[in-house]
């Protein structure tokens, strides 16, 4: 599978990880992209590797009621819009008996608020022209409620309901909903075997090419599998074998 | 008022090549345009004039950018059939117009090959028919109209000004039509008495064309450019002098619903399986071998004459990814070896007009035109992406010879003019003069297509 030829898009959460690999490889294949995020120093450096491609915007997704306008000043600025990445997310390191409602709430707001007030306005205008492309990056934490992360689960568990129905919602709109397991990034630094994991260039290359497909994709035949059983287990079940 | 993000719509020229997306208003009122000037001042957005969409490249697109469309003014503002000269909004069309005026005997004095465009949009383009030798353009048979420049003033504007002459052709850069009102051709029949013949070469096209111009009414002539000689078939017509109302009834101008048994909103999907070029040479050999050798006349109704590209509606879908249109107008001392040329030129690039329409022309006093005295080819060309590119340095190449014999060209079909090419035919003085009005008109620049930015008309 090919990955498909957008002439312009946008990555919400562009300052690291998979969001800046993403703008590099889209502009790398000819991209008009507007990167946003909230360190601009960054953009601007990421914007310095395709100065004619890359159009930086700051940007905190929290931010929530400037965003109806910032889209529109984007899509003026790009001259159009193909395809939206929404990446930005959050995954404060949370205790096995720590509730902390101010972790918990960044994660709401950004994985899943930002996530509908950015993707909204995408739905809207994809609605209107018949076409387009939105590919929200989930996660395989969303497939099942666990001890370790209970709120950051149900964040990704939003996000991937709410682009299934979106999917429902818009006809010839592409919605694509990306479940990566772990990968390298600032945000899963702090974890054990960090090393290990995909690195966010191998990540934004698959996400590219399963972009052409609506649907929800694991980026490993392996994960998918391994899902496949992991959300089929029965909850009690589940309860005991901790994982 | 504000741009509403369920406002968007992709909206794409006619040949399907060139779309954008932007935020469409379709005002139901002449008063609802005005405001829309200070949202476009507010959000920092121009404003792209759309009537039917009929034009073939970007002439009526412009992305991000507030899509005026212009297709529910339909009003008819008066109408006296004794003097025949209507009142109109602009986005009443050719279809509205005759259907309106036909049973008091009156018939739109210039037609294009297809009856559903808007006025607005036609006289903004400078439309032409297949009388063009004869009759002119469409605007000059505009008395006056109504133009509401972005200041929020509206004013007539007659023929006798000096401004009439910069909107007709004007691309819709100077203001917006608001009202036309236009003069229509006396007829005492709805019939057509039409001759059919075939020609085999340029040279012989070219002279009966030469022969006949002065006779007849219409005139025009089918060319196959697959073809090495230049085989043509011409066909031209004669208001019937004869007074026949029986035919002027709305019911005696229908267009067949049926073309060889297929019924005709089905039939582009049959078309695709032929346009290839295999398929389209043997097509263009069977017109040929059909059509009468010596003249054979016969009667048709006008509708049936003049709205060919009507016949099967959505025709342009046929071409799957979607095609240009390419139409070279060129002085009548050098149609003889240009024509020819872009023939051989085609055969020897690979890319050939699936489809070529002669027709005959004469100058008009318009400011951005692109009348003279002289024959006009309009092509179309079959668009593949992967291939597209190199088309279009085809037709650049093609560009360059029109214009070193002192061609023109025709906004309304173009995709593929630049900047030069413009400078080139309408010369430095007639764009400085258009961009002088409209600096005076639209000194915001509010009022921009995606063709004007493209070949430097703004």
């Amino acid at each position: 599978m090919s990955s498909p030829k957008f002439s312009r898009a946008i990555v919400v959460g562009a300052s690291s990880g998979i969001g800046a690999e993403l703008v590099r490889q889209l502009a790398s294949s000819g991209t008009v992209v507007a990167a946003l995020g909230r360190r601009m120093d960054r953009l601007e450096v990421l914007g310095l590797e395709f100065p004619e491609l890359i159009h930086p915007f700051q940007h905190d997704v929290t931010d929530f009621r400037a965003i109806p306008a910032l889209f529109q000043d984007v899509t003026l600025k790009l001259g159009g819009l193909d395809a939206i990445f929404y990446v930005a997310g959050v995954m404060p390191e949370v205790a096995s008996d720590e509730f902390n409602f101010e972790k918990d709430l960044a994660m709401i707001q950004v994985n899943d608020a930002g996530a509908v007030a950015w993707l909204n306005q995408a739905a809207m205008r994809f609605a209107g022209v018949g076409a387009g492309t939105i590919v929200g990056i989930s996660s395989v934490a969303g497939d099942r409620g666990r001890a370790g992360q209970p709120v950051y689960n149900a964040s990704k568990a939003f996000l991937t309901t709410y682009l299934e129905a979106l999917r429902n919602r818009l006809i010839g709109v592409t919605v694509v909903t990306i479940k990566p397991g772990p990968v390298q990034s600032e945000m899963t630094a702090h974890l054990p075997g960090h090393d290990g994991f995909m690195p966010a260039s191998v990540a934004a290359e698959l996400i590219l090419r399963k972009s052409s497909r609506s649907g929800e994709h694991y980026l490993k035949l392996m994960h998918r599998l391994i899902f496949l059983i992991l959300r089929n287990i029965p909850s009690p079940i589940f309860r005991r074998l901790n994982l | 008022m504000s741009l509403e993000p369920d406002s968007i719509r992709r909206v794409s020229g006619f040949g399907e090549v060139q779309w954008a997306d932007g935020y469409v208003f379709q005002p139901e009122t002449i008063a609802e345009i005005a405001p829309l000037f200070d949202l476009a001042r507010a959000e920092k957005r121009t404003i792209c004039l759309r009537g039917a969409g009929r034009s073939y490249g970007d002439a009526s697109i412009d992305p991000e950018q507030i899509i005026l469309d212009l297709c529910n003014l339909i009003l008819v503002l008066q109408w006296d059939p004794e003097s025949g000269v209507i009142t109109v909004e602009p986005g009443v069309t050719i279809q509205q117009l005759w259907q309106r005026c036909l049973q008091t005997g009156w018939w739109p004095p210039v037609v294009p090959g297809t009856m559903h465009v808007t006025l607005g949009g036609a006289l903004a383009m400078n439309i032409h028919g297949k009388n063009h030798f004869r009759a002119g353009s469409l605007g000059q048979h505009v008395l006056s109209l109504d133009l509401l420049t972005p200041d929020g003033k509206t004013q007539t504007i007659s023929r006798e000004d000096e401004l009439f002459n910069s909107i007709i052709g004007g691309a819709g850069l100077l203001g917006i039509i608001t009202k036309v009102t236009l003069q229509m051709h006396k007829i005492t029949s709805g019939e057509l008495d039409v001759t059919a013949l075939k020609t085999v070469s340029w040279a012989e096209t070219l002279a009966y064309f030469d022969r006949v111009a002065a006779e007849v009414d219409y005139l025009v002539g089918w060319v196959d450019m697959s073809n090495p000689k230049g085989h043509a078939v011409i066909h031209h017509a004669n208001y019937s002098p004869e007074s026949h109302p029986a035919s002027m009834q709305t019911s005696a101008q229908e267009l067949p619903p049926k073309i060889f048994g297929f019924p005709k909103a089905q039939l582009w999907r049959i078309m695709r399986f032929v346009t290839n070029p295999v398929a389209v040479k043997v097509l263009n050999g069977i017109k040929f071998a059909l059509a009468p050798k010596q003249p054979k006349t016969f009667r048709q109704s006008l509708v049936a004459f003049s709205f060919l590209l009507d016949y099967v509606p959505n025709w342009q879908k046929c071409y799957r990814t979607g095609f240009l249109q390419f139409q070279v107008f060129l002085p009548k001392e050098e149609a003889l070896e240009i024509f020819p040329l872009i023939a051989e030129m085609q055969r020897s690039s690979g890319f050939f007009a699936y489809l070529a329409v002669l027709k005959r022309h004469r100058p008009d006093p318009f400011t951005i035109t692109w009348a003279l005295d002289g024959y006009s080819l309009a092509m179309d060309f079959p668009v593949h992406p992967a291939s597209k590119d190199a088309l279009i340095a085809f037709l650049h190449e093609v560009t360059d010879v029109v214009l070193a014999c002192g061609g023109r060209f025709y906004l309304a079909k173009d995709s593929t003019l630049r900047p030069e090419d413009i400078q080139s035919y309408l010369g430095q003085e007639t764009i400085d003069k258009f961009q002088g009005l409209k600096s005076k008109h639209d000194p915001e620049n509010l009022l921009q297509t995606q063709l004007a930015r493209r070949v430097g008309l703004i």
